[in-house]
């Protein structure tokens, strides 16, 4: 899709140097004129000049980071002397995450599967919000304010939201004790048990997060035709049958983009369940992925943590080529 | 990193505003048409849903205002009192010279500058790449594009370590300066402005013996202004807010932005102490509610109009 851009303005260039006539005409019929060369070397000295910032930050701040880390994965490096001067190990961090005996192979794929647990969010955000634009897509009063509140818990800092949340579902917090006043003989350990947890993180995110897939739904609603669903009406079909058979379908692009997104967005979880736990949980049970990466970062383990990174960036390539993959199928089936 | 900054592109309101025409009204008139009652009833359902949006707020406000022994075991407060907002001062003056107010102006720095620098350095480079024809342009766009697909959590441990050699890390300078060499999101985002930009307004610019940058700054600038608007309120909003950033660049305590001094209040709160964190969660959040009560629109026109395009 983004070549396709390129190219397009590269044709629109040419095509509207056409429209002006005198200088650029004169560069694209006759480019080794003087004058012209002259120009085109103004311009990219320009162009070059007003890019340099990004290129200059993409080298340092990316380019860099990226090959050390890469290199940092067969290092013992403790991220505060140099890498270079740190110890070759070869492949032993690989090891002790893959081999089924290794030192972190528990604790990694408990983190991974953490992660995919809290991804469980992502669909029942993807329905929630369906229905949810569904309901506010109609003709009524209030709506505008409902698609406002329903955003504001995603616009708000998650340290706030997360501590709030913390003290409400904490064991001896606000929902436990109204349990308890209610007849419910101990609370539930919502934030430390495996279950609590993996409901407790899910719920917060669903909370944070429907407010959004709602208001990307709104916007793929606007493509139905009403004249499509009047046709409907007119041939007996009920609202639930235009809602699955009409409006679903017209949402199928947004759904994908929500899903891979979500899911891309879901893998590199880290804030709301380490501040909402305050760490890492009951036996590790709310580690994520990234966190395991902040931990080993913080506990000076630079190539265990790299190691870590890289397998959850490549389980996040695999999501990407799948989506580009569909990307161009969907665009070649247009 | 931050949902509101994945997600941006140019804002069409009407996206918003326009609601499915309404059906054709029935022949006959009950009292209530059967419109009229899926309306009061999905009125109903979605009103409920609102107060399970707002109730997490609500429920920090009226904890914030009750004595410690109340918090978890009242909703509406028996005893009203505003000592969490003074004692919030003293827990964060004791975690940080200065407090809140160091906390505010933390934030601040960390993130007024950046916003306005990275929304300037972005605008340039988007200009050179949807108007200017240079060699090597479309590689570099490339290259930026796929730095995209990099998952922060791989380069942040070189990063750390890269600002540490650099000295960054001992102030709030790691977070500030690397985002001055602008975000390749915006970069994007505004590219699309300026293509819709017709070339016959830049040419007839240069033609009047504008320079280049005369005629970005003069006439393009401008034109593109609401999608700038735009840009630097979600970077607002996301630098603010941001968490995993600071804890990894600033080591120094007296430098921390809110939600890092918000954290580590709450991370190291006794019971007596709860209402005061809360109170603080909720003055950070301040700066976000006028933002976001002042703009709301601008922002959620942004977010509908990436669904637009996709």
């Amino acid at each position: 899709m983004q070549t396709v851009d390129i190219e397009e303005t590269t044709a629109q260039a040419a095509a509207s140097m056409g429209d002006t006539g005198i200088a650029p005409v004169k560069r694209e019929s006759n480019p080794n004129h003087s004058l012209s060369h002259a120009l085109q070397k103004k311009e990219t000295l320009i162009g070059w000049l007003y890019i340099s910032p990004m290129v200059i930050g993409l080298l340092v701040f990316t380019a860099i980071p990226f090959i050390m880390s890469l290199m940092a994965m067969f290092y013992n490096w403790d991220g505060i002397h140099g890498l270079i001067d740190s110890e070759v190990v070869g492949f032993k961090w690989f090891e002790s995450i893959f081999r089924s005996d290794g030192m972190y192979a528990g604790q990694y794929w408990q983190a991974i599967g953490n992660t995919l647990i809290f991804a469980i969010q992502l669909p029942i955000c993807l329905i929630l919000g369906f229905f949810l634009a569904v309901a506010m897509n109609r003709d009524m009063k209030g709506v505008q304010a409902f698609r406002v509140i329903y955003y504001i818990p995603g616009v708000m800092s998650v340290v706030a939201i997360a501590i709030v949340w913390r003290n409400i579902f904490k064991e001896d917090g606000a929902l436990n004790m109204m349990l308890i006043s209610m007849g419910a003989k101990e609370g539930v350990k919502w934030l430390t048990s495996d279950f609590g947890v993996a409901f407790t993180v899910n719920l917060l995110l669903v909370w944070k997060g429907v407010g959004y897939s709602t208001l990307m739904y709104i916007a793929g609603l606007q493509s139905v035709s009403p004249d499509q669903i009047e046709a409907a009406k007119i041939d007996g079909a009920n609202s639930w049958t235009i809602l699955m058979k009409i409006t679903l379908p017209a949402l199928y692009p947004t759904i994908f983009y929500l899903f891979v997104t979500g899911l891309i967005g879901s893998l590199q979880m880290f804030n709301e369940p380490y501040i909402l736990l305050g760490g890492y949980g009951t036996g590790n049970n709310g580690m994520t992925a990234v966190s395991f990466v902040y931990r080993y970062k913080d506990a000076g383990n630079y190539g265990l943590a790299s190691v870590g990174a890289w397998v959850l960036a490549f389980m996040i390539f695999i999501v990407t080529a799948v989506q580009m993959y569909a990307d161009k199928k969907r665009s070649e089936a247009e | 990193m931050n949902d509101i900054m994945e997600n941006t592109a140019p804002v069409p309101e009407e996206a918003l505003t326009s609601e499915t025409p309404a059906p054709a009204a029935p022949a006959k008139k009950p009292v209530l048409s059967s419109k009229q009652i899926v309306n009061i009833i999905v009125t109903v359902v979605l009103c409920l849903g609102s107060v399970i949006m707002l109730f997490p707020f609500i429920w920090m406000v009226l904890a914030t205002l009750k004595p410690h022994t109340e918090v978890y075991s009242t909703f509406f407060p028996h005893t009203w009192t505003v000592d969490a907002y003074k004692d919030m001062w003293e827990s964060a003056d004791y975690l940080m010279k200065g407090g809140m107010i160091r906390g505010f102006g933390n934030s601040f720095l960390t993130t007024v500058p950046v916003v306005i620098v990275q929304i300037i350095v972005s605008a340039f480079a988007a200009y050179a790449f949807a108007k200017l024809r240079f060699v090597g342009k479309n590689v570099i766009f490339l290259v930026l594009l796929a730095t995209m697909m990099i998952p922060f959590a791989v380069i942040m441990l070189p990063q750390a370590w890269l600002y540490g050699q650099m000295h960054l890390t001992q102030g709030p300078l790691a977070v500030i300066i690397p985002k001055f060499f602008g975000s390749i999101g915006t970069v994007f985002f505004l590219r699309q402005f300026f293509y819709s930009i017709p070339d016959s307004i830049t040419e007839a610019a240069r033609l009047d013996g504008a320079g280049y940058t005369k005629t970005f700054i003069s006439i393009l600038f401008p034109l593109v202004m609401p999608a700038v608007a735009t840009q630097a309120i979600l970077s607002f909003i996301g630098n603010w807010n941001d968490f995993l950033g600071p804890l990894l660049f600033i080591d120094d305590k007296n430098w921390y932005t809110l939600p890092l001094l918000v954290n580590s209040l709450g991370g190291d709160a006794g019971t007596t102490e709860i209402p005061s964190v809360l109170a603080a969660s909720l003055v950070s959040l301040i700066p976000i509610i006028i933002v976001f009560a002042a703009f709301q629109k601008k922002i959620i026109g942004s977010i509908v109009f990436s669904a637009v395009k996709g």
